[in-house]
Protein backbone atom coordinates (compact mmCIF):
# COMPACT_ATOMS: atom_id res chain seq x y z
CA UNK A 1 0.00 0.00 0.00
CA UNK A 2 1.33 3.44 -0.92
CA UNK A 3 2.52 5.77 1.84
CA UNK A 4 0.24 8.36 0.26
CA UNK A 5 -2.91 6.22 0.66
CA UNK A 6 -5.33 8.59 2.36
CA UNK A 7 -8.22 7.72 4.67
CA UNK A 8 -10.66 10.16 6.20
CA UNK A 9 -12.01 8.73 9.45
CA UNK A 10 -13.22 12.10 10.72
CA UNK A 11 -16.93 11.36 10.24
CA UNK A 12 -16.80 7.64 10.97
CA UNK A 13 -18.61 6.41 14.04
CA UNK A 14 -16.90 3.26 15.26
CA UNK A 15 -17.34 0.79 18.08
CA UNK A 16 -14.42 -1.06 19.69
CA UNK A 17 -15.16 -4.00 21.98
CA UNK A 18 -12.32 -5.69 23.89
CA UNK A 19 -12.48 -7.09 27.40
CA UNK A 20 -8.83 -6.34 28.11
CA UNK A 21 -8.37 -2.73 29.17
CA UNK A 22 -4.71 -2.62 28.10
CA UNK A 23 -5.37 -3.98 24.62
CA UNK A 24 -8.45 -1.76 24.26
CA UNK A 25 -6.29 1.28 25.08
CA UNK A 26 -3.68 0.28 22.49
CA UNK A 27 -6.23 -0.18 19.72
CA UNK A 28 -8.13 2.98 20.69
CA UNK A 29 -4.93 5.04 20.55
CA UNK A 30 -4.05 3.65 17.13
CA UNK A 31 -7.51 4.45 15.75
CA UNK A 32 -7.48 7.96 17.20
CA UNK A 33 -4.02 8.39 15.69
CA UNK A 34 -5.59 7.65 12.29
CA UNK A 35 -7.99 10.56 12.86
CA UNK A 36 -11.00 8.63 14.20
CA UNK A 37 -12.93 11.06 16.38
CA UNK A 38 -16.11 9.14 17.20
CA UNK A 39 -15.07 5.96 18.96
CA UNK A 40 -17.24 4.20 21.53
CA UNK A 41 -15.34 1.59 23.55
CA UNK A 42 -16.81 -1.32 25.50
CA UNK A 43 -15.37 -4.18 27.50
CA UNK A 44 -18.57 -6.26 27.59
CA UNK A 45 -20.70 -7.55 24.75
CA UNK A 46 -24.12 -6.68 26.19
CA UNK A 47 -23.38 -2.95 26.46
CA UNK A 48 -21.91 -2.97 22.96
CA UNK A 49 -25.00 -4.67 21.50
CA UNK A 50 -27.29 -2.10 23.09
CA UNK A 51 -25.18 0.80 21.77
CA UNK A 52 -25.01 -0.62 18.25
CA UNK A 53 -28.79 -1.14 18.20
CA UNK A 54 -29.56 2.43 19.28
CA UNK A 55 -26.92 4.37 17.34
CA UNK A 56 -25.70 4.80 13.78
CA UNK A 57 -22.44 2.90 13.67
CA UNK A 58 -20.22 2.71 10.56
CA UNK A 59 -17.60 0.23 11.72
CA UNK A 60 -17.33 -2.37 14.46
CA UNK A 61 -14.04 -3.83 15.70
CA UNK A 62 -14.31 -6.53 18.32
CA UNK A 63 -12.31 -9.17 20.10
CA UNK A 64 -13.24 -12.81 19.50
CA UNK A 65 -13.47 -13.62 23.22
CA UNK A 66 -15.27 -11.22 25.58
CA UNK A 67 -15.87 -11.56 29.32
CA UNK A 68 -19.62 -12.14 28.94
CA UNK A 69 -19.95 -13.79 25.52
CA UNK A 70 -17.99 -14.88 22.44
CA UNK A 71 -17.44 -11.98 20.04
CA UNK A 72 -19.15 -14.06 17.38
CA UNK A 73 -22.44 -13.67 19.32
CA UNK A 74 -22.27 -9.92 18.65
CA UNK A 75 -21.51 -10.55 14.98
CA UNK A 76 -24.54 -12.85 14.67
CA UNK A 77 -26.70 -10.36 16.61
CA UNK A 78 -25.75 -7.50 14.28
CA UNK A 79 -26.32 -9.64 11.18
CA UNK A 80 -29.91 -10.31 12.30
CA UNK A 81 -30.94 -6.74 13.17
CA UNK A 82 -33.99 -5.20 11.45
CA UNK A 83 -32.16 -2.04 10.39
CA UNK A 84 -30.51 -2.98 7.08
CA UNK A 85 -27.73 -0.40 7.35
CA UNK A 86 -26.64 -1.71 10.75
CA UNK A 87 -27.15 -5.32 9.69
CA UNK A 88 -24.61 -4.88 6.87
CA UNK A 89 -22.15 -2.94 9.00
CA UNK A 90 -18.48 -3.80 8.33
CA UNK A 91 -17.18 -5.92 11.22
CA UNK A 92 -13.55 -6.70 11.97
CA UNK A 93 -12.86 -9.46 14.50
CA UNK A 94 -9.54 -9.60 16.35
CA UNK A 95 -8.27 -12.98 17.50
CA UNK A 96 -5.53 -13.86 19.94
CA UNK A 97 -2.75 -16.42 19.43
CA UNK A 98 -4.29 -18.87 21.89
CA UNK A 99 -7.80 -18.83 20.40
CA UNK A 100 -7.92 -22.06 18.45
CA UNK A 101 -10.49 -22.06 15.62
CA UNK A 102 -11.47 -18.42 16.21
CA UNK A 103 -10.76 -17.35 12.63
CA UNK A 104 -13.19 -19.87 11.14
CA UNK A 105 -15.85 -19.14 13.77
CA UNK A 106 -15.64 -15.38 13.12
CA UNK A 107 -15.81 -15.85 9.37
CA UNK A 108 -18.78 -18.17 9.63
CA UNK A 109 -20.58 -15.78 12.00
CA UNK A 110 -20.47 -13.09 9.28
CA UNK A 111 -17.37 -10.98 10.00
CA UNK A 112 -15.94 -8.99 7.10
CA UNK A 113 -12.35 -9.50 8.18
CA UNK A 114 -10.40 -11.34 10.87
CA UNK A 115 -7.08 -9.98 12.13
CA UNK A 116 -4.68 -11.90 14.36
CA UNK A 117 -3.24 -9.97 17.26
CA UNK A 118 -0.80 -8.38 17.93
CA UNK A 119 -1.97 -5.68 15.54
CA UNK A 120 0.57 -3.10 14.46
CA UNK A 121 -0.54 0.37 13.28
CA UNK A 122 0.53 -0.59 9.76
CA UNK A 123 -1.60 -3.73 9.72
CA UNK A 124 -4.62 -1.96 11.19
CA UNK A 125 -4.41 0.96 8.74
CA UNK A 126 -4.01 -1.33 5.73
CA UNK A 127 -6.88 -3.59 6.80
CA UNK A 128 -9.16 -0.60 7.34
CA UNK A 129 -8.29 0.62 3.86
CA UNK A 130 -9.01 -2.86 2.48
CA UNK A 131 -12.39 -3.14 4.23
CA UNK A 132 -13.43 0.30 3.02
CA UNK A 133 -12.49 -0.41 -0.60
CA UNK A 134 -13.60 -4.02 -0.94
CA UNK A 135 -17.33 -4.12 -0.44
CA UNK A 136 -18.35 -7.71 -1.02
CA UNK A 137 -21.89 -8.82 -1.89
CA UNK A 138 -23.98 -9.44 1.21
CA UNK A 139 -25.56 -12.88 1.60
CA UNK A 140 -28.73 -13.53 3.57
CA UNK A 141 -29.67 -17.18 3.90
CA UNK A 142 -31.16 -19.45 6.52
CA UNK A 143 -27.75 -20.52 7.82
CA UNK A 144 -25.55 -17.55 7.10
CA UNK A 145 -25.90 -13.77 7.02
CA UNK A 146 -22.86 -11.71 6.14
CA UNK A 147 -20.44 -10.76 3.39
CA UNK A 148 -19.84 -13.32 0.67
CA UNK A 149 -17.17 -15.68 2.01
CA UNK A 150 -16.01 -16.69 -1.44
CA UNK A 151 -12.92 -14.86 -2.61
CA UNK A 152 -11.56 -14.86 -6.15
CA UNK A 153 -7.95 -15.93 -6.31
CA UNK A 154 -6.33 -13.32 -8.49
CA UNK A 155 -2.70 -13.93 -7.59
CA UNK A 156 -0.39 -11.62 -5.69
CA UNK A 157 -0.86 -7.82 -5.81
CA UNK A 158 0.69 -6.31 -8.89
CA UNK A 159 1.22 -9.77 -10.33
CA UNK A 160 4.56 -10.12 -8.57
CA UNK A 161 4.95 -12.87 -5.97
CA UNK A 162 7.37 -12.89 -3.07
CA UNK A 163 8.43 -16.48 -3.60
CA UNK A 164 9.80 -18.05 -6.73
CA UNK A 165 6.91 -20.55 -6.65
CA UNK A 166 4.15 -17.87 -6.52
CA UNK A 167 1.88 -17.82 -9.52
CA UNK A 168 1.59 -14.66 -11.55
CA UNK A 169 -1.70 -12.74 -11.56
CA UNK A 170 -2.61 -14.28 -14.92
CA UNK A 171 -2.03 -18.01 -14.85
CA UNK A 172 -3.24 -18.63 -18.39
CA UNK A 173 -4.38 -21.85 -20.04
CA UNK A 174 -2.86 -25.25 -19.32
CA UNK A 175 -0.03 -26.08 -21.71
CA UNK A 176 0.19 -29.80 -20.94
CA UNK A 177 -2.47 -32.53 -20.67
CA UNK A 178 -3.85 -33.24 -17.19
CA UNK A 179 -2.07 -35.94 -15.17
CA UNK A 180 -3.77 -39.30 -14.92
CA UNK A 181 -5.01 -40.54 -11.53
CA UNK A 182 -2.19 -43.14 -11.53
CA UNK A 183 0.38 -40.40 -11.98
CA UNK A 184 -1.13 -38.37 -9.14
CA UNK A 185 -1.25 -41.46 -6.88
CA UNK A 186 2.39 -42.18 -7.64
CA UNK A 187 3.34 -38.65 -6.59
CA UNK A 188 1.72 -38.87 -3.15
CA UNK A 189 2.46 -42.55 -2.42
CA UNK A 190 4.93 -42.98 0.50
CA UNK A 191 8.21 -44.41 -0.71
CA UNK A 192 10.78 -46.17 1.46
CA UNK A 193 14.18 -44.60 0.97
CA UNK A 194 17.17 -46.93 1.26
CA UNK A 195 19.80 -45.66 3.69
CA UNK B 1 -39.40 -28.17 -6.97
CA UNK B 2 -36.00 -27.70 -5.34
CA UNK B 3 -35.62 -27.98 -1.57
CA UNK B 4 -32.39 -25.98 -1.62
CA UNK B 5 -32.38 -23.20 0.99
CA UNK B 6 -33.14 -19.77 -0.46
CA UNK B 7 -30.40 -17.17 -0.25
CA UNK B 8 -30.58 -13.49 -1.14
CA UNK B 9 -27.57 -11.62 -2.41
CA UNK B 10 -27.47 -7.85 -2.04
CA UNK B 11 -24.97 -5.21 -3.02
CA UNK B 12 -25.07 -2.78 -0.10
CA UNK B 13 -24.00 0.86 -0.41
CA UNK B 14 -20.38 1.23 0.59
CA UNK B 15 -21.09 3.91 3.17
CA UNK B 16 -17.83 3.34 5.03
CA UNK B 17 -15.78 3.51 1.83
CA UNK B 18 -17.53 6.70 0.68
CA UNK B 19 -16.93 8.43 4.02
CA UNK B 20 -13.30 7.33 4.18
CA UNK B 21 -12.70 8.55 0.64
CA UNK B 22 -13.96 12.08 1.37
CA UNK B 23 -11.40 14.87 0.94
CA UNK B 24 -9.19 15.49 3.94
CA UNK B 25 -8.11 12.82 6.35
CA UNK B 26 -4.57 11.58 6.80
CA UNK B 27 -2.17 9.79 4.52
CA UNK B 28 -0.75 6.44 5.55
CA UNK B 29 2.70 7.71 6.44
CA UNK B 30 1.40 10.46 8.75
CA UNK B 31 -1.22 8.15 10.28
CA UNK B 32 1.42 5.54 11.14
CA UNK B 33 3.72 8.18 12.62
CA UNK B 34 0.98 9.57 14.87
CA UNK B 35 -0.28 6.11 15.88
CA UNK B 36 3.29 4.98 16.62
CA UNK B 37 3.80 8.01 18.87
CA UNK B 38 0.54 7.24 20.70
CA UNK B 39 1.70 3.68 21.31
CA UNK B 40 4.99 4.89 22.75
CA UNK B 41 3.02 7.03 25.20
CA UNK B 42 1.35 3.81 26.41
CA UNK B 43 4.57 1.78 26.76
CA UNK B 44 4.91 2.05 30.55
CA UNK B 45 1.23 1.38 31.14
CA UNK B 46 1.45 -1.63 28.83
CA UNK B 47 4.41 -3.02 30.78
CA UNK B 48 2.28 -2.61 33.92
CA UNK B 49 -0.36 -4.66 32.10
CA UNK B 50 2.17 -7.40 31.33
CA UNK B 51 3.31 -7.57 34.95
CA UNK B 52 -0.28 -7.58 36.21
CA UNK B 53 -0.94 -10.56 33.92
CA UNK B 54 2.13 -12.39 35.33
CA UNK B 55 0.84 -11.90 38.87
CA UNK B 56 -2.70 -12.98 38.06
CA UNK B 57 -1.58 -16.13 36.20
CA UNK B 58 0.70 -17.02 39.11
CA UNK B 59 -2.15 -16.48 41.57
CA UNK B 60 -4.49 -18.71 39.52
CA UNK B 61 -1.87 -21.48 39.22
CA UNK B 62 -0.89 -21.35 42.91
CA UNK B 63 -4.53 -21.62 43.95
CA UNK B 64 -4.74 -24.93 42.00
CA UNK B 65 -1.48 -26.51 43.16
CA UNK B 66 -3.25 -28.96 45.44
CA UNK B 67 -5.55 -30.19 42.66
CA UNK B 68 -5.80 -29.99 38.89
CA UNK B 69 -6.60 -26.68 37.21
CA UNK B 70 -10.19 -26.25 36.11
CA UNK B 71 -11.07 -25.41 32.47
CA UNK B 72 -12.28 -22.00 33.73
CA UNK B 73 -8.90 -21.33 35.34
CA UNK B 74 -7.12 -22.33 32.13
CA UNK B 75 -9.45 -20.10 30.12
CA UNK B 76 -8.44 -17.18 32.35
CA UNK B 77 -4.78 -18.10 31.85
CA UNK B 78 -5.32 -18.13 28.07
CA UNK B 79 -6.92 -14.68 28.09
CA UNK B 80 -4.12 -13.20 30.20
CA UNK B 81 -1.55 -14.92 27.99
CA UNK B 82 -3.13 -13.32 24.94
CA UNK B 83 -2.69 -9.96 26.62
CA UNK B 84 1.01 -10.66 27.20
CA UNK B 85 1.47 -11.81 23.58
CA UNK B 86 -0.34 -8.76 22.22
CA UNK B 87 1.59 -6.26 24.32
CA UNK B 88 4.94 -8.04 23.89
CA UNK B 89 4.39 -8.24 20.12
CA UNK B 90 3.40 -4.59 19.90
CA UNK B 91 6.51 -3.37 21.69
CA UNK B 92 8.96 -5.90 20.28
CA UNK B 93 9.73 -7.90 23.44
CA UNK B 94 10.61 -10.92 21.32
CA UNK B 95 11.82 -13.39 23.97
CA UNK B 96 8.84 -12.66 26.19
CA UNK B 97 6.61 -13.14 23.15
CA UNK B 98 8.19 -16.58 22.54
CA UNK B 99 7.73 -17.69 26.15
CA UNK B 100 4.16 -16.38 26.26
CA UNK B 101 3.28 -18.30 23.08
CA UNK B 102 4.74 -21.41 24.70
CA UNK B 103 2.55 -20.76 27.75
CA UNK B 104 -0.48 -20.40 25.47
CA UNK B 105 0.36 -23.67 23.70
CA UNK B 106 0.70 -25.38 27.07
CA UNK B 107 -2.60 -24.06 28.41
CA UNK B 108 -4.38 -25.20 25.23
CA UNK B 109 -2.78 -28.66 25.53
CA UNK B 110 -3.82 -28.94 29.19
CA UNK B 111 -7.38 -28.02 28.23
CA UNK B 112 -7.62 -31.29 26.32
CA UNK B 113 -6.13 -33.42 29.11
CA UNK B 114 -7.92 -35.12 32.00
CA UNK B 115 -5.02 -34.08 34.29
CA UNK B 116 -4.12 -30.40 34.31
CA UNK B 117 -1.21 -29.84 36.73
CA UNK B 118 -0.68 -26.21 37.72
CA UNK B 119 3.07 -26.78 38.16
CA UNK B 120 3.70 -26.67 34.41
CA UNK B 121 1.95 -23.30 34.18
CA UNK B 122 3.97 -22.02 37.14
CA UNK B 123 7.25 -23.04 35.48
CA UNK B 124 6.26 -21.11 32.36
CA UNK B 125 5.13 -17.98 34.15
CA UNK B 126 8.33 -17.90 36.21
CA UNK B 127 10.32 -18.14 32.99
CA UNK B 128 8.21 -15.37 31.45
CA UNK B 129 8.96 -13.13 34.42
CA UNK B 130 12.68 -13.52 33.71
CA UNK B 131 12.02 -11.99 30.28
CA UNK B 132 9.94 -9.14 31.66
CA UNK B 133 10.84 -5.76 30.13
CA UNK B 134 11.71 -4.53 33.63
CA UNK B 135 13.86 -7.54 34.55
CA UNK B 136 17.58 -7.74 33.93
CA UNK B 137 17.86 -9.38 30.52
CA UNK B 138 19.26 -12.94 30.64
CA UNK B 139 22.31 -13.70 28.53
CA UNK B 140 21.80 -15.35 25.14
CA UNK B 141 22.97 -18.70 26.57
CA UNK B 142 20.62 -18.45 29.56
CA UNK B 143 17.73 -17.54 27.27
CA UNK B 144 18.46 -20.46 24.94
CA UNK B 145 18.66 -22.84 27.91
CA UNK B 146 15.36 -21.63 29.34
CA UNK B 147 13.54 -21.91 26.03
CA UNK B 148 14.88 -25.46 25.57
CA UNK B 149 13.57 -26.46 29.00
CA UNK B 150 10.15 -24.95 28.23
CA UNK B 151 10.01 -26.89 24.97
CA UNK B 152 10.60 -30.09 26.95
CA UNK B 153 7.60 -29.27 29.15
CA UNK B 154 5.43 -28.79 26.06
CA UNK B 155 6.72 -32.04 24.51
CA UNK B 156 5.88 -33.88 27.72
CA UNK B 157 2.21 -32.90 27.39
CA UNK B 158 2.11 -33.08 23.60
CA UNK B 159 3.22 -36.72 23.46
Amino acid sequence: MSSQTRLNLGKISAVLVDGDKYVQDLLGQMLRGFGLEHLATFDHGDAAKEYITKNNVDLCILEAVLPDMPGTDIVKYIRRLENAQTRMLPIIVLTGYTQVGAVERARDAGANLVIKKPVSPRVLFDRLAWVSKNQRPFIESENYIGPDRRFKSIGPPGGVGRRSTDLSAEVGMATEPNMSQDEIDALIKPVRIAT
Amino acid sequence: MSDAPKAKMRRPDNRLGEMMAEPGGVNREDALTVAGGSLEALREESINGIEAAFKEIERIARSSLAADMSPQDLQSVLQLTDRIITLAGTYGFDLLDTVARSLGDLANLLMERPKRPAGAILVHIHAAQLFSPRAEAPSADEARGLLTELRKVIEHFDG
